[in-house]
């Protein structure tokens, strides 16, 4: 009897019908805040749950943000998470509600549905500047020699000792130029290449950038600067070769030719003996 | 054409048709029954695969050629073979290849049919078979090779048709031997209207000559062609000059082999020694020697001028074939039943008897297809670049019974139609044969 209590008890376990699989499964959020070019910021949720022992991002999830400072907290807007679990809206500074001391917060939220449970994360940044500079000079022996200036302040107030990457952007990752600590004065320089590929136009985009700043969050700053290398056109015409979408002409002539002969001779052949039963 | 028509001669050769057409032996049940149960095994393979998936044959990331290319090739070559066999024997009237013409050409036909059929085997996606042709790329040896095969079947299935049309006349007609009614309706249908009349033979016989003048030139394009999908990829063991004509010669060799075993058996089974003779069987034995020999030098001249070279990845893979522990066994035993033992039955005038040579012609066409493997499979086990991150087991290739199976079913399916369509056509051509020579 106490047997078959234990292998009635497994089945029902194995059906469902007495664990807590149908309960729905807590999420976790993540808030990063991006300070873009002083003016704008990012705002992005990432909605994990604990799947199969690893955390997994969780997509088509709706993300409801806001920002608040100690008086009030509007709305900013929603967004769907993506395949990667992270929802991501872009707001003006405007828009941003700020306290006296240039304190920004942030909250986003995610309400729960009848698989996850809901989840909320708020993040409280100081406002920060990233002003970047391109100069460039030309050396006596005509060599040019170009530099990035960054000058990182907050309130007015230069920073000093934090890390600033700079990046150019580029079809796959962007490209790491240097890596710098900003001095007294909130300001580091880049030593920039002059042999870079750039658009078409040769121009080259690059931004400045500071990550996970405990105080001001990420930061960035763009800039755009004819400093490339123009990229050649291809050429739109596609040059006939064995290697190229179009078939050097004679083999196209042969093949087709071949083939035309013969099937030509097939059906010839065909065509006269439906003409057989008629001779007499 | 009437009975009337008919000589008297062609009136014998009827009679002797329809004696072995309606019967059915024992024998020929026995075996008709265990190729059956092999073609049935060869399909339940086939589902499995179909069902499974590719991970069922020995086939894997790096060995992505196996039994089923290496039949594709043998069972094209061989009929590539015969047809080009057959074509030159009709065209150039050779008068004591008249019996052979008809064997050489429905040969070709039906290994040209299940030749194709190890493609689709060794294709994953049937989904995407017409890609092939909508998105074809003429500067591929692949989209060569589609193109070449159709038009091979079709002009091969036309020349067997012009060969048999006259003899579908007369069986249609003639009351010599009785039929079934649906073997009436068959012949009656395929003959079209073909009465016999002089303005349709000379007809007939014109378009047959054109067919059979167009099938040599365009046959020998199909061979290159064919060999050009391994010749002209760079790998060491395939990437070079002499394999295509090395290809053509034995695939030549092994289609007369084949005839020649089924000239035997027909011989044998039917009693037409009369037509058969044992100077078919020497005639073919010698084009066999000659074929042979310089098959022999082609293979002689690849692997000499390798090891001269003494090129890093060329010797790599000539060093499998000649290591007994891999490949060695199976090399030297094909190129001493496929070059050494033939040259020496017919060579030896004292060997040179129909029973030697077709007991020699069966180790011939086993041997070449172990060639045919070996040229396939040992290629691919010498990689070019390093297998990183590969199962041990993916280093080697090993057929599993699935591919067996299906390797068996087609050349099952090959004898089964070797047995069953002399009850349906005449294996000697009666038309072509007015009177005793």
């Amino acid at each position: 009897m106490l047997c078959l209590g234990m292998i009635f008890i497994t089945s029902l376990t194995a059906n469902g019908l007495m664990d807590d699989q149908n309960e729905p499964i807590s999420s976790r959020m993540n808030l990063t805040v991006t300070q873009v070019n002083g003016n704008d910021y990012e705002i992005s949720a990432l909605v994990r749950a604990r799947i199969d022992d690893r955390f997994t991002g969780l997509s088509g999830l709706e993300v409801t943000f806001f920002t608040y400072n100690e008086d009030e907290e509007k709305p900013l807007g929603t967004a769907v998470t993506n395949n990667k679990g992270i929802a991501l809206i872009k707001v003006e500074d405007d828009q941003i509600l700020s306290d006296t001391l240039d304190m920004v917060g942030f909250r986003a939220s995610f309400d729960g549905n009848s698989e996850y449970d809901g989840s909320d994360d708020e993040l409280e940044i100081i406002k920060a500047e990233m002003n970047i500079n391109a100069n460039e000079e030309t050396d006596e022996s005509g060599t040019k020699s170009r530099s990035v200036e960054v000058i990182l302040t907050s309130q007015g107030n230069p920073i000093e000792e934090e890390y600033i990457y700079l990046y150019v952007k580029s079809m796959i990752r962007p490209l790491l130029i240097g890596e710098e600590e900003t001095d007294e004065d909130g300001s580091v320089t880049f030593e920039f290449p002059t042999d870079l590929p750039g658009n078409m136009d040769g121009t080259i985009d690059f931004y400045a950038f500071i990550e996970d700043n405990a105080d001001f969050g990420n930061v960035k700053t763009s800039l755009n600067k004819d400093w490339g290398i123009p990229r050649i056109e291809a050429s739109p015409k596609v040059e006939r070769s064995l290697s190229s979408p179009n078939p050097p002409l004679w083999l196209l002539i042969s093949f087709i030719g071949l083939l035309v002969v013969i099937w030509g001779h097939y059906i010839e052949v065909v065509i006269r003996l439906f003409k057989l039963k008629k001779i007499t | 054409m009437k009975t009337k028509d008919l000589t008297t001669f062609q009136v014998s050769i009827l009679k002797e048709f329809g004696n072995h057409v309606n019967k059915i032996s024992r024998l020929e049940i026995a075996c008709v029954f265990l190729l059956v149960v092999s073609i049935l095994l060869g399909i339940w393979g086939l589902w499995k695969q179909i069902t499974i998936g590719h991970g069922v044959t020995g086939m894997r990331d790096n060995i992505v050629w196996g039994h089923y290319i290496s039949s594709f090739i043998y069972f094209i070559g061989v009929s590539y073979g015969g047809a080009i066999l057959a074509a030159a024997l009709y065209y150039f009237k050779i008068e004591w290849g008249k019996p052979i013409i008809r064997i050489a050409t429905l040969m070709a036909f039906i290994t040209g049919i299940i030749g194709p059929v190890f493609i689709l085997l060794c294709i994953g996606r049937f989904d995407r078979l017409h890609y092939l042709f909508i998105y074809a790329r003429v500067q591929s040896p692949i989209t060569w090779d589609v193109m070449v095969i159709s038009t091979y079947l079709v002009g091969i299935t036309l020349f067997l048709y012009l060969l048999l049309i006259k003899d579908f006349s007369i069986l249609s007609t003639t009351d010599v031997i009785k039929k079934p009614n649906w073997k009436q309706k068959i012949y009656q249908f395929l003959t079209i209207g073909y009465s016999g009349n002089d303005k349709q033979e000379a007809l007939i016989d014109k378009s047959t000559r054109s067919v059979a003048f167009v099938i040599i030139p365009k046959v020998t394009l199909a061979f290159a062609v064919l060999s050009w999908i391994f010749g002209m990829t760079l790998r060491p063991g395939w990437h070079s000059t002499i394999f295509g004509p090395t290809f053509v010669i034995s695939s030549i060799a092994t289609s007369l082999a084949l005839i020649i075993i089924l000239m035997w058996f027909y011989r044998k089974w039917y009693g037409l020694k009369e037509f058969i003779t044992d100077r078919q069987f020497e005639y073919l034995g010698y084009i066999m020697l000659f074929l042979i020999v310089i098959y022999g030098y082609f293979t002689f001249s690849e692997y000499i001028t390798v090891w001269y070279s003494s090129g890093e990845w060329e010797t790599a893979g000539m060093q499998k074939l000649f290591n007994l522990d891999e490949f060695g066994w199976a090399f030297h035993l094909s190129n001493f039943f496929g070059i050494v033992f033939p040259i020496l039955i017919i060579g030896v005038r004292k060997l040179r008897t129909p029973n030697a040579i077709t007991a020699m012609s069966l180790l011939l066409v086993v041997a070449i297809w172990v060639r045919r493997y070996l040229t396939v499979v040992p290629t691919l086990e010498n990689t070019l670049l390093p297998m990183q991150e590969t199962r041990p087991e993916y280093a080697e290739y090993t057929a599993t019974m699935v591919e067996w199976f299906l390797v068996f079913a087609g050349a099952s399916t090959f004898i089964l139609f070797a047995i069953l369509i002399p009850k349906i056509i005449n294996i000697i051509p009666i038309s072509s044969y007015k009177f005793k020579t």
